[in-house]
């Protein structure tokens, strides 16, 4: 993969640039200005005076020239090459025989003379030029200058990035532990740092804690799973058990009993594959968020479910509580499975004779669903347990899937409400299937 | 034990499978009786001590684990033969290690299940070792000795507990020390079955007799030979 250039080197290459407009702003400025001053200082060394002293001052400087004129316009030179003329009092650059002059033409000392003194600009062109590259030097140094101060000063603004990439880098071997807190990094020393450290501690979190769920309802499957196909392999075996006995022995005289006993067995594998279903099914969310049912209804369509399942079974339907909401938001399917799970349990298991549903006003404002029996009841300090996944109670009135009431308790879940068992006024056991105020309606 | 009719304790604690597999062991001509927990369990075999076992793990309370080894802490040396409704290794890993001589993975084969116990049956009726041993008498190979008459295993002067199980395996790999022993010619000599059967408890069982022997970093002596079977050598 090709890097983009460091964050480092960029702020140091920031800094020259920077340096650069700078140095080149000051260094026109300042060579312009120098070299008006220097050309100022030299004009100002132009001020003719008598010829006498003018020779004697020419012959002193050997960059002076002067050139005096009678009149007639006649050149007399003094020293030096001979100057042109030039417009009187205002300096003027000439070349004179290849040399550049600075001139200035004055009034002579005798009446209509003109004398014209010039000096030759080499010198100060050099020292001008001298000056500039000293300038330019001085320019340089401070571009570098600043490309280093640059490079170190960024060097410790990115410090707290690279500290941070350093965290992210070991990262990934911390956090595989689900069982360790969630990791957090720290880069402290620049806002932004601090704040990327924020942020990605903060995505970091937020995967651990996926990550943690998606762990935890991994091994529930996979829990599930182990003692769904234990559930099955208990039929299983007395199912083949059982063919290998008609299998071998043609003539039992116990022939209908070991049949019946196989489609027991049949029947019991088949009830819990139906209650897995049911049970994977309810796991999905309740999307709708059910829909109004009247409370009455509930009742009357569990009442006719039940005496349909259990012929000899007595249902009593009793009138809700007058206090009771009169209709419930859920889902009409999942109430009716949970209230059939319950009265088949009163059956099976408290081996009831008479089954009553009834529905009672919550304390919370909600809806209390019961279904009570005049069953053998189950000892209080199952009641908790038996509302999980293949447990089954001590009082068991014949091999269940053990799934019926976690049926129930999983409904009450979906519906964001809870069961509760308790005695019955029947003497048997209470199922209460409780749905919360914002059911209610 | 009556020579006609084995006497079976069958422990299940699920009535269907306790019924059809007391009619099934009694129609295959075995006398059985039935517990369905631990405590009735133990219970039976103090009132008579069956001559084999069959017992699920999987029981409420006390378990299939917990049954075994107070089995095995009461002397008695029944066979006993674990059912697991789970298919993890570690369940019937508990189960044998416990002092259990094979395991049976539900639903299984009742042809098996009754093969199996009149094998275990009959290995149970006569001496595991031909002769008795005489006192003093030991197989030794590399840093292992054998008392056979004490039926003790030493280990480089280290004492090594074995189950009986795992000291007849023991016992007949070192005296047949250096030679390659089938799974099949294992369940025979070891087990007495002379039958075609679909099991790994050979290789389970070699499980736990290295990791007892090696527990202290004593080399490897029981050695795999692969597609083959075990062999014992004294060095490398």
């Amino acid at each position: 993969m090709r890097r983009s250039l460091s964050l480092r080197a960029r702020v140091a290459l920031a800094a020259a640039l920077a340096a650069t407009v700078v140095v080149v702003l000051v260094g026109v400025l300042a060579s312009v200005l120098l070299a008006r001053e220097q050309t100022e200082r030299l004009d100002r060394s132009l001020v003719p005076g008598s010829p006498a002293v003018l020779g004697s001052f020419a012959s002193t400087r050997a960059d002076l020239a002067v050139t005096l004129r009678n009149p007639a316009g006649e050149a007399r030179r003094v020293s030096g090459p001979e100057l042109p003329l030039s417009p009187i009092g205002i300096p003027t650059s000439v070349t004179v025989a290849g040399v550049g002059y600075r001139i200035r033409t004055a009034p002579g000392p005798a009446p209509g003379s003109l004398v014209t003194v010039g000096a030759t600009e080499d010198d100060t062109r050099a020292r001008v030029a001298e000056r500039q590259r000293l300038v330019a030097g001085l320019g340089v140094a401070a571009v570098a200058l600043a490309a280093g101060l640059g490079w170190v000063f960024a060097g410790r603004a990115v410090r707290p990035m690279r500290r941070l990439t350093a965290q992210a880098a070991t990262l990934d071997r911390a956090a595989t532990d689900p069982a360790a807190a969630p990791p957090t990094v720290r880069a402290d020393g620049s806002r932004e740092s601090e704040e990327l450290a924020d942020a990605l501690s903060d995505m970091l979190a937020r995967l651990h804690a996926e990550q943690e769920r998606s762990t935890a309802s991994l091994h529930a499957a996979r829990d599930f799973a182990a003692a769904a196909r234990h559930e099955l392999r208990t039929p299983l075996t007395s199912m083949r058990t059982d063919l290998e006995v008609l299998a071998a022995h043609p003539d039992l005289p116990e022939r209908d009993e070991v049949l019946a006993d196989v489609l027991r067995a049949q029947a019991r594998v088949e009830a819990t594959l139906t209650a897995l279903g049911q049970l994977a099914a309810g796991d999905l969310p309740d999307a709708a968020g059910g829909e109004a049912i009247g409370v009455a209804d509930v009742l009357r369509l569990a009442a006719e479910d039940a005496r349909r399942a259990h012929s000899r079974l007595e249902v009593v339907v009793d009138e809700p509580d007058p206090a009771t909401p009169e209709s419930v938001r859920a889902s009409p399917e999942g109430l009716r499975m949970a209230l059939a799970n319950a009265v088949v349990n009163a059956v099976r298991h408290g081996r009831a004779g008479t089954v009553r549903l009834g529905a009672h006003a919550g304390t919370d404002g909600g809806v209390v669903l019961t279904v009570d029996d005049d069953g053998s009841g189950l000892p209080a300090d199952e009641r908790e347990a038996v509302l999980g996944r293949f447990v089954r109670g001590s009082t068991a009135g014949a091999p269940g899937s053990g799934l019926g009431l976690a049926l129930v308790a999983q409904q009450a879940a979906r519906h964001g409400g809870r069961v509760a068992l308790g005695d019955a006024p029947t003497g048997g056991l209470r199922v209460s299937l409780a749905l919360g105020p914002d059911r209610a309606g | 034990m009556s020579e006609s009719n084995p006497d079976l304790l069958v422990v299940d604690d699920d009535a269907d499978v306790r019924a059809s597999l007391e009619r099934g062991l009694r129609l295959s001509g075995f006398t059985v009786r039935s517990a369905q927990d631990g405590p009735g369990a133990l219970r039976a075999v103090h009132e008579r001590v069956p001559d084999a076992v069959v017992l699920d793990l999987g029981l409420p309370g006390m378990d299939g684990v917990a049954v075994v080894t107070a089995l095995r802490a009461m002397d008695h040396d029944v066979p006993v033969c674990v059912l697991s409704a789970r298919d993890t290794v570690d369940d019937r890993v508990v189960g044998l290690e416990a002092g259990a001589d094979d395991y049976m993975v539900k639903p299984f084969a009742l042809t098996e299940l009754v093969a199996r116990l009149r094998a275990l049956l009959r290995r149970g009726a006569r001496s595991t070792t031909p002769a008795e041993p005489a006192l003093g008498e030991t197989l030794t190979a590399g840093p292992l000795t054998v008392d056979l008459a004490r039926r003790t295993v030493h280990v480089s002067d280290r004492a090594v507990e074995l189950t009986k199980r795992e000291y007849e395996l023991l016992v007949v790999l070192a005296r047949n020390a250096e030679v390659v022993l089938t799974r099949e010619r294992l369940l025979e000599l070891v087990w007495g079955y002379d039958f075609a059967t679909d099991t790994n408890v050979v290789d389970v069982f070699v499980g736990y007799v290295r990791r007892k022997l090696e527990s202290d970093g004593t080399p490897r002596i029981v050695h795999t030979v692969r597609g083959v079977g075990f062999v014992l050598r004294a060095c490398g």
